[in-house]
């Protein structure tokens, strides 16, 4: 059963600043890892802390399995949270803080040993039951959080940025482990990052959100092939921008008028003479080292900086007074004439691979 | 880079010495014949004089009884003010900030006679519960600002996961927060203590005619004349003094509030 | 976003606890002290509550205006002796380093954990005619008859020196501690000598803990009451004896309370000048041409 928010609004008036979080509509099915994505201040947070009770909404409902839990405090909501900085409680030991809600439900002592037993071992962490919280890695505690909110069998687990307190090489470690952990227990895991590499990895859907406001929510091919917002799809992955005005001289055909030249692009809903962002993935870009028969979708103009990174070089190309990202594959040894800063190219892509979104300021 | 100068490292031993000559004069004291006589040989009978006293051991037991009292008065007090004010210390209004730090700002000479005239006006008899009462007026407020250091240490977090994982608040209390701020209590029990049993001015202000605690019949020997129990007694202090300070300095939560006296 | 932005939580009862007991044991006392200022002794010895100003006008006679000026002038001069001693102090400290350190602080402050009381006491036998300085030198044949120390404004200042010194050493200590070590690094790789880095780089920059470390000891100081009552005779009495004197000696509650309350005043305004002189030194703080 899903977990569902409806028109969940959130309104703070603390000295004037006036955040607000606008109506959200979210429904997050069971056994699904789904990410909040957002840069800082973006609303994230708080709506991970209204689902998990900490903060009462303004308007909206929050419901579990078709049950109302919009009202009810942290302790009788049936999920559970894995914190930033793991909150473990240091007068506790390691199996007593991952004992800590069963005993507060009075469980008998061989259940409780059992229980936190199955549950450390599911994070690989058994050998660790005795140590006291000062004496673990930040890895170990961030597993011990976890046990500690999973002992309790929730229905949903909520992760306040989980991997944010890791050192890089553990957080990548940890992004699969996190993944396997998820399919393991068949629960539904809710997870807060700004990190946008972490979130196309390990969430079946996210929603991304700015300003408090949820702009998009897909799959991750979605969000990365066909956002709906040129916020969205400069904050997942890098882009190219051009800017220019729709015209049509034909009902099949339709160009993008701009100070670059004219481009051919893929009929959809956008009204003539609108002003609008062509959006181009540098990996979706070709360079050519001639101009070559290809009319369409031509630009000019020459190297300025490359960076090769093995499995790809990465070269910065100028135009006029604009610069455009390519990332080009290293696919077979010796076959491209080599490039050089300077060297004139021509950039091209594909129609298709053009990514058409409404100009911000129009 | 080259060190600190000779000159300040000088008035540095200097200034250290000469905090350490009246003490260290007063522990000879105790050991000489004549007191005032340096040159009169040493001797152990002004202490087992003092032991034998009865007179200087019921001070003794008064400023005990004292301070273990307003002791625990205070740390209650200024305990339920930190655990209640943690979260809104930093925006409390000023009057209210005021309050508190009032006990700490006013001249003991003043806290002195205004707790006297309000117990008059209230025509409690003045002793032991006076006194009791005037310590732990103004040790809750240090009290106060050491609990509130160690809450304010305690991660907010820690509490909400308490919540989370199903504690009620009066169990978030007992099985979170107080565990971890024991230490925090600790420090500030013994300084209240300290600050009790070394306090005169507010004794001498509120105790009353038939209560003597121990800094007040070290000033009043001090009137009558220099005698040699005193020194007897002056070894004592130092010597209890000394492991306090050491006690309290081994503590982390109350090293800061040692360095501030 | 935190949750204590989130709404107006109510101040929890524990809290009301700790309040009512300060204000009722605290606030209301100097209240009570401040009310009493304003009433009156009948000749009969009683207190009359006929509410008028007298006790402040008379608080303004030559008599009582010399203590406060004596007060305030003790102090001063006992301050910059504080400073004097202190900032060589503080400086060592701050340029020890590890345990050094740590010892330092400690051994500073441990004298002070020892009874008050004692400690004055310590000071009497050491300053007395029959004490150790007069015992040394005259054995050693420097005087023929003791020195006067005792009970004459040497000793109040000896007593003042011996009993704020650490409190004056910290501030300066930890305005040191917080000097960027590479801004004299800076000075030196600017060609500054030692002595041109100490004046234009450091001092400009702990300025302000040196005036706010002052405060920190003038304010208690013009309160004292008990090293003047100890340690100096009755002419360099301070307002906080001249008080107690009201009370105990005259009898006069009334006119000992109003001198409370000028006291109070001198404090609060003392205190005030300090916190208007942090908040507005932050714009001159760090400048290297001072």
């Amino acid at each position: 059963m899903p977990l569902e928010l409806s028109g969940l609004t959130k309104t703070y008036s603390k000295d004037g600043s006036g955040f607000r979080l606008l109506p959200i509509d979210l429904t997050i099915e069971t056994g699904e890892f789904f990410c909040l994505l957002g840069p800082s201040g973006c609303g994230k947070t708080t709506v991970l802390r209204l689902i998990g009770g900490f903060e009462t909404p303004t308007s909206g409902k929050i419901l579990l399995n078709g049950k109302d839990i919009t009202q009810l405090p942290p302790h009788k909501r049936n999920l559970h949270t894995v914190f930033q900085r793991y909150a473990l409680f240091p007068h506790l030991s390691i199996f007593e803080n991952v004992a800590f809600s069963l005993r507060l439900k009075k469980l008998g002592r061989s259940e409780i040993e059992e229980r936190v037993s199955e549950a450390l071992k599911l994070v690989q962490i058994e050998d660790l039951r005795d140590r006291r919280t000062d004496q673990i890695s930040g890895g170990q505690a961030q597993r011990v959080a976890l046990a500690r909110a999973l002992v309790d069998r929730p229905e949903v687990l909520l992760l306040d940025e989980p991997l944010s307190a890791l050192d890089p090489e553990l957080r990548v470690k940890m992004r699969e482990e996190l993944k396997a952990l998820c399919k393991k227990v068949g629960l539904t895991f809710i997870m807060v990052t700004h990190d946008q590499e972490e979130a196309l990895q390990l969430s079946d859907r996210m929603a991304v959100m700015r300003d408090g406001q949820c702009l998009q929510v897909g799959t991750s091919k979605t969000i990365y092939e066909d956002p709906v917002d040129p916020f969205v799809a400069r904050f997942i992955g890098q882009v190219n921008e051009i800017t220019g005005d729709l015209f049509g001289d034909s009902p099949e055909t339709y160009f993008l008028q701009s100070s670059l030249g004219n481009f051919r692009i893929k009929k959809n809903g956008h009204p003539l003479n609108k002003r609008l962002n062509l959006i181009l993935r540098p990996e979706k870009m070709r360079l050519l080292r001639q101009r070559s028969q290809v009319q369409e979708n031509l630009i000019e103009g020459s190297i300025c900086d490359l960076t090769y990174l093995g499995s790809r070089t990465e070269y910065t190309v100028k135009v006029k007074d604009a610069t455009f990202k390519v990332f080009e594959q290293e696919l077979e040894r010796l076959k491209k004439r080599k490039l050089n800063v300077g060297d004139n190219v021509y950039l091209t892509w594909r129609t298709e691979d053009a990514i058409l979104l409404n100009s911000p300021n129009s | 880079m080259r060190r600190s100068n000779p000159f300040v490292t000088t008035i540095f031993y200097i200034a250290i010495l000469l905090l350490y000559t009246p003490l260290l004069y007063l522990i000879l004291q105790t050991f000489l014949v004549n007191p005032n006589n340096l040159k009169s040989g040493f001797t152990l009978s002004w202490l087992i004089k003092l032991f034998q006293s009865p007179s200087l051991w019921e001070p003794l037991i008064t400023s005990l009884e004292i301070g273990i009292l307003s002791a625990s008065l205070a740390v209650t007090v200024g305990t339920l003010g930190a655990v209640g004010l943690v979260e809104f210390a930093s925006f409390l209004p000023p009057p209210i900030q005021s309050l508190i730090m009032l006990p700490i700002m006013l001249p003991e000479v003043i806290t002195g006679l205004s707790l006297l005239l309000f117990f008059l006006l209230l025509r409690v008899e003045l002793g032991f519960a006076t006194v009791v009462i005037a310590h732990a007026s103004f040790s809750a407020s240090f009290v106060y600002f050491i609990m509130l250091e160690q809450l304010k240490k305690l991660d907010p977090q820690m509490a909400e996961a308490a919540q989370d994982l199903g504690a009620k608040p009066h169990q978030i209390f007992w099985k979170v927060t107080l565990p971890n701020i024991i230490p925090g209590l600790m420090g500030g029990w013994l300084l209240a203590f300290t600050l009790s049993f070394d306090d005169f001015l507010i004794s001498f202000f509120t105790s009353g005619a038939g209560l003597t605690t121990l800094p007040l019949k070290i000033y009043s020997l001090m009137r009558i004349g220099v005698t040699p129990e005193l020194n007897g007694l002056s070894f004592l202090m130092i010597c209890i003094s000394t492991f306090l300070v050491l006690l309290l300095v081994s503590k982390e939560q109350s090293r800061k509030w040692v360095l501030r006296g | 976003m935190d949750s204590k932005a989130t709404t107006s939580k109510q101040i929890p009862v524990t809290a009301l606890v700790f309040i009512g007991w300060l204000f009722l044991m605290t606030f209301l006392p100097f209240l009570i002290i401040l009310g009493m200022s304003f009433l009156e002794r009948t000749p009969l010895g009683t207190i009359s509550f006929h509410f008028n100003f007298n006790n402040y006008a008379r608080s303004f006679q030559y008599i009582y205006l010399k203590v406060l000026f004596k007060t305030v002038w003790l102090a001063l001069i006992a301050t910059l002796s504080c400073l004097a001693v202190g900032f060589p102090v503080a400086y060592h400290l701050a340029r020890s380093k590890g345990w050094m350190k740590q010892l330092g602080l400690v051994l500073l402050f441990i004298p002070f954990w020892t009874n008050f009381i004692l400690r004055i006491y310590g000071l009497v036998s050491l300053l007395g005619n029959h004490g150790l300085i007069n015992q040394i030198l005259l054995s050693l044949g420097i005087i023929t008859s003791p020195l006067e120390i005792l009970y004459t404004r040497t000793g109040v200042y000896v007593g003042l020196l011996y009993n704020y010194l650490p409190f004056l050493v910290v501030p300066i200590f930890s305005a040191l501690e917080k000097l960027d070590p590479s801004l004299r690094e800076a000075g030196f790789d600017l060609g500054a000598n030692r002595f041109q880095v100490f004046w234009r780089v450091v001092i400009p920059n702990i300025k302000e803990g040196l005036f706010v470390g002052s405060l920190f000891v003038f304010i208690p100081m013009l309160g004292e009451y008990v090293i003047p009552d100890l340690l100096g005779g009755a002419k360099e009495a301070f307002l906080g004896n001249v008080m107690v004197s009201q009370f105990f000696v005259m009898q006069d509650w009334p006119f000992g309370s109003a001198m409370a309350g000028l006291l109070s005043a001198l404090m609060l305004m003392t205190l005030w000048i300090q916190t208007r002189w942090s908040k507005t030194s932050g714009l001159r703080g760090g400048s290297l041409n001072a």
